[in-house]
């Protein structure tokens, strides 16, 4: 068990900056899960924690000691690769032995460490196949078992269930946790994957363009995304954005054209106070929204909710079961709603939209968050408001 | 539908058994004129079974010469020359494949020239050299400018190139040291790839007549094909069933080669990609 720590790393390769200026603690025992789109350097962060890519510039420490110039074979760590690399010349147990080998740990420990793991991972029966002759997921498994049986102090994984069909991939995610639990051990794993982050990490840290966008737990950056580009990035379909304006007095507020149907509550237009005579944008998650059909609208309860609204028509519906996906154009622009009533709306029908105060995200010009009291989806362990 | 099915298979393999006979009739007429005696070999029409199977014809061609020496030194040669390729071929394939490195390219586009000169260009300075070094008369001549091979160099930098570079990483998160990456993890991937080579180059020297014949004025380092040779010109008259005798003696030990290790011969040339 150790902790990870970044202090203002840099990479650049061949005059493009990869990463710029990464600082980041990853706490002992932590599931840390970096997630971004493709190119955000995500997995060149976690090839310079475990000394695969040389850093241009920063310090990288693991539990206590700087391991900038220390031997990939010797930071104590194992990895989990996309494609598993496992040795294909090799049977399933001489792989997970390779490393002990290499480690000078006597055959007779090796023998018992090998049999334990493959007992946990449930590969005990495959120990003399070749990697070529295994599904998927036992090679997989194989990867964990190599990486396990080290006991490194830090396990790092690289999108390892990007191979994997969609229901074994819910099956090893969690495992995955399961695992993270009985090891405690730091994990540090990069996926491209929302879902993966948010059902997995105890601390998310979302990247792009070779910057940290927000380390947080998992409901904050659901709840309290710092800025644009986190706020639209995790959920699905994403939040929905909006270009507002801010007249000089700071009380009313437009989007687009269109001033909104109800004033914003007091603590917010405080918070919004700075922003007076300036254009902001509005964020809501879909499945924050409420609608009703236009008929029912002046019956609805959820009109004398908390918040403005805007008329409707449905453009398209996707229903996936236990919940609906709407598209609907307003005079706002085109707005997404994720409803889970069991009563469809049609396609072409007339309906209001209403977006709870609550629930709104501020986000300046330049695309960070406005701090405000913050609601909370959920009533977890997350911290107080920004 | 079915009888032009029928006829195709035919046509396949008939074209297949002619293809065959060309390559097979040489050896054949070699291994039955190797049995005939001297006068049947020169009988027209000829036959094809000869009237009395001589074996003695071995015995002869064997004791013709010191025939032991030559076949102690074709193999011995030949080898020592693919261990030698093979110890500088595998690190330099390596580097190539693997690392970069300033003037590498530089370097390749030579190794690539050198795939490209015949012996025949070379001989006369490395002979010259040989000469002032005072090593004619040693097997130093006949091994040591083929220490190391250009086209294995480039077969093997094409295998290693091929093993992706994760299995590598994993490797070194093993703790594996680069020797031990390339011996106990590439190589055997590379495996097929290292058997073609072998192959090839034990064959090439097996037979090679051209450098050994320049190289080499003394019966105590002579290879098999100048033992060979030398049987065709000892006496005014040709004995060409002895000839053929010493050829099937010259041959054997290939062509037994090629049955052991045939399979891996065809997978070695399907071979495109480590999975």
């Amino acid at each position: 068990m150790a902790s990870v720590t970044l202090k203002h790393v840099t990479k650049t390769f061949e005059k493009q900056t990869v990463l710029d200026d990464i600082c980041l603690d990853i706490t002992e025992g932590s599931f840390t899960v970096l997630v971004g789109p493709s190119g955000c350097g995500k997995s060149t962060t976690l090839r310079i924690i475990a000394g695969l890519e040389k850093e241009t510039d920063g310090e990288i420490w693991i539990g206590g000691q700087q391991v900038n110039n220390t031997a990939p074979g010797d930071r104590d760590i194992a990895m989990v690769f996309q494609s598993y690399a496992l040795y294909p010349t090799m049977s399933v147990y001489e792989n997970i032995e390779f490393g002990l080998k290499n480690r000078n740990v006597p055959r007779a420990e090796r023998k018992k460490l090998i049999d334990e793991i493959a007992e946990v991972t449930g590969l005990a029966d495959y120990l003399k196949r070749k990697p070529a002759t295994l599904s998927g997921g036992q090679r997989q498994r194989v990867a964990l078992a190599r990486a396990m049986v080290k006991k490194p102090k830090v396990f790092l994984m690289d999108e390892p269930l990007s191979n994997l069909d969609a229901k074994l991939r819910n099956q090893m995610r969690q495992e995955l946790i399961m695992l993270h639990k009985e090891l405690g051990t730091t994990f540090i794993y990069v996926t491209h994957d929302q879902v993966e982050a948010m059902s997995m990490g105890d601390q998310i840290v979302l990247m792009n363009g070779g910057r940290i966008q927000q380390a947080a737990q998992p409901l904050v950056v659901y709840d309290q995304p710092s800025n644009l580009f986190t706020a639209q990035f995790m959920g699905t379909p994403p939040m929905n954005m909006f270009e507002a304006m801010i007249d000089a007095s700071g009380k009313e507020v437009k989007i687009g054209n269109h001033p909104i149907t109800k004033p914003l509550p007091a603590n917010h237009l405080a918070a919004l106070h700075s922003q007076r005579g300036q254009r902001i944008h509005i964020g809501i998650r879909p499945e924050k929204l409420q609608m009703v059909s236009h008929e029912q609208a002046p019956l609805s309860l959820v009109s004398k909710s908390d918040g403005f609204d805007i008329t409707g028509i449905i453009d398209t519906r996707e229903a996936l079961g236990s919940e609906t996906i709407y598209s609907v154009s307003t005079l706002y622009g085109r707005v997404m709603v994720k409803s889970y009533q069991e009563e469809l709306l049609r396609v072409g029908e007339s309906v209001v939209v209403y977006f709870p105060y609550v629930h709104c995200h501020y986000f300046a010009q330049n695309g960070e968050r406005i701090a405000r009291d913050a609601f909370f989806s959920t009533r977890a362990d997350v911290s107080g408001g920004v | 539908m079915s009888a032009v099915r029928w006829f195709r298979k035919g046509a396949e393999i008939l074209a297949l058994a002619g293809i065959a006979l060309m390559f097979v009739f040489p050896f054949l007429w070699m291994t039955l004129t190797a049995l005939k005696g001297m006068d049947e070999v020169h009988v027209f029409p000829p036959t094809w079974i000869p009237e009395q199977i001589l074996w003695e014809n071995f015995a002869q061609a064997w004791g013709s010469g010191p025939f032991l020496t030559y076949f102690f030194n074709s193999i011995f040669v030949a080898v020592a020359i693919l261990v030698l390729q093979i110890v500088t071929g595998v690190p330099a394939a390596y580097a190539f494949a693997r690392y970069r490195f300033r003037g590498s390219k530089v370097l390749f586009a030579l190794t690539l020239i050198a795939l490209m000169i015949p012996p025949q260009l070379t001989f006369l300075p490395v002979f010259i050299q040989m000469s002032e070094w005072d090593l004619l008369n040693t097997y130093l001549p006949l091994i040591l400018p083929y220490a190391a091979s250009a086209f294995g160099i480039f077969l093997l930098r094409q295998a290693f190139m091929q093993v992706p570079e994760e299995l590598i990483e994993a490797a070194r998160l093993d703790k594996a040291s680069e020797w031990q990456i390339i011996w106990t993890i590439m190589l055997p991937m590379a495996k097929p790839v290292l058997i073609t080579f072998g192959l090839f180059s034990f064959i090439y020297h097996w037979n090679d007549y051209f450098w050994p014949l320049v190289m080499t004025n003394n019966d105590a380092f002579r290879t098999l094909p100048l033992g060979i040779a030398m049987l065709k010109s000892s006496e005014g008259s040709i004995y060409w069933n002895i000839v053929m005798a010493g050829n099937v003696i010259l041959v054997l030990p290939i062509l037994l080669m090629f049955f052991m290790a045939q399979r891996q011969i065809i997978r070695a040339f399907v071979y495109s990609g480590v999975k």
